[in-house]
């Protein structure tokens, strides 16, 4: 009951200004186009997930006003460029559309974006990448780019672990993953940190013990490894196993931030550290709300895609009713102009808000935690 | 390091010798590249997942994947090659059909596992190390090296000693002439599916268990590996593939230890080329088994 009056909360202020008298029902048609198959998968069917349950509490709660609601359908660009560009050309041609949320991956948003600036629809991204917003206004990214999340790791290590031999793993089959990556070898070497090693490896790979070998032999004070949450903790678990220093400090990224990490890594993720836009459990009333509703429904503990989809629809239905209230209502234009003028959106992630910066890079800060008896805490730095 | 590498090297290569022998198995006898191999090897391991945490012992667990994976390869055969197989030509449109079996599998794993990666519950094998000579060495890896050891020879004698072996090898000669002498050509496709499956089967598990991951997408890379091997082995060549995958596996952990891994890949590729440029028929192939001449 609790729950449901904080979700309720957060919402019906809202509400009732949205609720114009004599104002009659209107369905604000966006569709959410994730990786529900194919490599990007794992990001993409939770993104959706997420944004879906925020779509209807929203609509439950009365967010776009009485009679009002989100009319959402959720579809699949299965990480193919092909299928996603024919997928935004005939959403496009749909006129009763306002805005698709997604495509996931970069490669695949690079194509959605073309489509979408060329018809004039609006999107909003998964990926981090700039080039989607260097592609032209109507397209742009829902989380922040590595500039915006990685100083707050690499300043960590640098500055507060004071780390100076860093062995860096990356995947190299993803670019956002390769960025990431990039941007924090940048940010420690700049602190004066020397790069130990430098490894790259696929999204599909299971086998790290070469690699474990080679870096557990090796002299290092930190080991970075930028990777997916369940692959992270199995090449933790093989450089354990391996025989790394227990003195070596392991770093990782906001990816880590999941459940998932702890489950699959058990003891050998213990002492890691890592940075979250999602802080598993939630931090504050309606991270918890929202990780305790998403529980009851699913069966499964949020992780940090599912909070960026529940997130971030928040910010597109801000967006959305903001553009429903203003002169000629919801339209393509004023939804696109809504959205990028969003600022101190309340969300699950980060500090709490969410932002849009003058270039239209989102803002909503970053955590940095340690695993702590098998679960995530706050580190205080 | 360099030993504990080609440790390493080799255990990877032992298992992927237990994959790619039943790849090269149906290559020799029927003279088809079955690209649901890969999805075969994933079943397997999420088969004895499934088993394990539904409290099947693990061992049974094991058995059972084997013997599902062997009968699931059967049914590829049945459903994708037979027909093919009957109207003969078949290698090209066999290719398409096994990797359309490949897709099913793949989309039904993902479907199962909700697109996450399972790994077997701690606990499943017991995780204990010894220190032998400055080397490393799990429990794991001594069973899997042990088992490996066990079932390449178990499998060559029967190829080689027995009867079915004997029929086996007839149909990969000359299925007609095999069959004049009253050898049942569908029995022996059968029976080599069943074994070519439930030995990737049991790598699948293997694989999940060493390495902490099972994910629906797991069999990609080792089918492009297995691919490797059998090309390299010489096509249709069990003990090709043996030597292969022994080699393939020392090398990867060679490159990733000794060179940028980023050019792991580019090196094995380049080693292949290499071979097909000096041996087109692999190192230990037969010109007749790649040109596919023996079938009549």
């Amino acid at each position: 009951m609790k729950i449901r009056t904080l979700m309720l909360a957060a919402t019906c202020g809202a509400a009732v200004t949205a609720a114009a008298p004599g104002a009659h029902a209107e369905d604000y048609k966006v569709v959410i186009l994730q990786s529900l198959t194919g490599g990007a998968a794992f990001i993409g069917k939770n993104v959706a997930e997420g944004a879906a349950m925020a779509a209807e509490e929203m609509n439950e709660n009365g967010y776009f006003g009485e009679g009002n609601r989100m009319d959402f359908e959720v579809a699949d660009d299965a990480t193919d460029r092909t299928q996603t560009l024919s997928l935004i050309t005939r959403l496009a041609a749909d006129p009763e559309l306002l805005l698709v949320m997604g495509p996931t991956s970069g490669s695949v948003a690079m194509a959605g974006a073309s489509v979408a600036n060329e018809r004039e629809l609006p999107i909003i991204t998964t990926t981090n990448t700039f080039e989607v917003i260097e592609a032209g206004p109507w397209s742009n990214i829902l989380t922040q780019p590595g500039t915006v999340t990685i100083p707050y790791i690499a300043d960590f290590a640098a500055q507060d672990l004071g780390v100076k031999n860093c062995a860096i793993i990356g995947v190299k089959d993803n670019e956002s993953y390769v960025a990431l990556q990039r941007k924090f070898e940048e940010l420690v070497q700049e602190q004066g940190v020397n790069l130990a090693s430098v490894d790259g490896v696929a999204l599909a790979d299971s086998d790290f013990s070469a690699l474990a070998t080679k870096i557990a032999t090796s002299e290092q004070d930190c080991v970075f490894v930028g990777t997916p949450a369940s692959q992270g903790a199995n090449i933790i678990l093989q450089l354990k196993q391996a025989g790394l220093d227990p003195s070596t400090a392991i770093l990782g990224h906001n990816a880590f931030a999941s459940p998932t990490f702890i489950e699959k890594g058990g003891a050998a993720v213990e002492d890691v550290y890592l940075i979250g836009a999602w802080v598993p459990g939630g931090d504050g009333e309606f991270g918890e709300a929202f990780a305790a509703n998403f529980e009851a429904k699913t069966g499964i503990a949020p992780d940090e895609w599912h909070a960026n989809g529940y997130s971030g629809m928040q910010v597109v239905a801000s967006a959305v009713r903001d553009a429903a209230a203003s002169e000629g209502g919801a339209t393509r234009a004023s939804v696109l102009a809504a959205l990028t003028a969003q600022k101190d959106v309340p969300v699950v992630i980060g500090g709490g808000t969410y932002s849009f910066d003058e270039e239209r890079v989102p803002h909503f800060g970053m955590r940095v935690m340690q695993v702590k008896d098998g679960e995530f805490t706050l580190v205080d730095n | 390091m360099l030993t504990q590498q080609i440790l390493n090297g080799l255990v990877s290569g032992s298992v992927y010798a237990l994959f790619s022998l039943g790849f090269t198995l149906i290559f020799g006898v029927q003279k088809l590249l079955n690209f649901a191999h890969g999805a075969t090897f994933m079943a397997g391991a999420f088969i004895a997942y499934y088993c394990t945490i539904n409290g099947l012992p693990f061992v049974m667990a094991i058995g059972f994947s084997m013997l599902a994976t062997g009968l699931i390869a059967i049914l590829i055969d049945l459903i994708a090659f037979r027909a093919l197989r009957k109207r003969g030509n078949a290698e090209f449109p066999a290719l398409v059909s096994s990797i359309g079996v490949d897709l099913i599998l793949v989309s039904i794993a993902q479907q199962v596992s909700n697109t996450q990666v399972l790994n077997f519950p701690f606990g499943t094998f017991p995780i204990q190390f010894y220190d032998v000579f400055g080397l490393r060495i799990s429990l794991l890896q001594i069973v899997i090296l042990g088992v490996v050891a066990v079932l390449v020879t178990a499998l060559i004698f029967y190829l080689k000693k027995t009867t079915f072996g004997r029929q086996v090898r007839a149909v990969a000669t000359n299925e007609r002439a095999a069959a004049l002498l009253g050898v049942n050509a569908q029995s022996v496709y059968l029976q080599t599916f069943f074994i070519a499956g439930a030995l990737a089967g049991l790598a699948g598990v293997l694989i999940g268990l060493l390495f902490n991951s099972i994910q629906f997408l797991m069999g990609e890379p080792y089918m492009l590996r297995a691919f490797v091997v059998v090309v390299i082995g010489g096509l249709g060549s069990v003990q090709g593939a043996i030597i292969a995958s022994l080699m393939l596996g020392v090398a990867q952990s060679l490159t990733v230890a000794y060179l940028p891994s980023g050019l792991t890949d580019a090196i094995i590729f380049g080693l292949l080329f290499l071979v097909l440029l000096v041996r087109p028929n692999g190192l230990f192939g037969d010109i007749n088994a790649v040109a596919g001449g023996t079938r009549q």
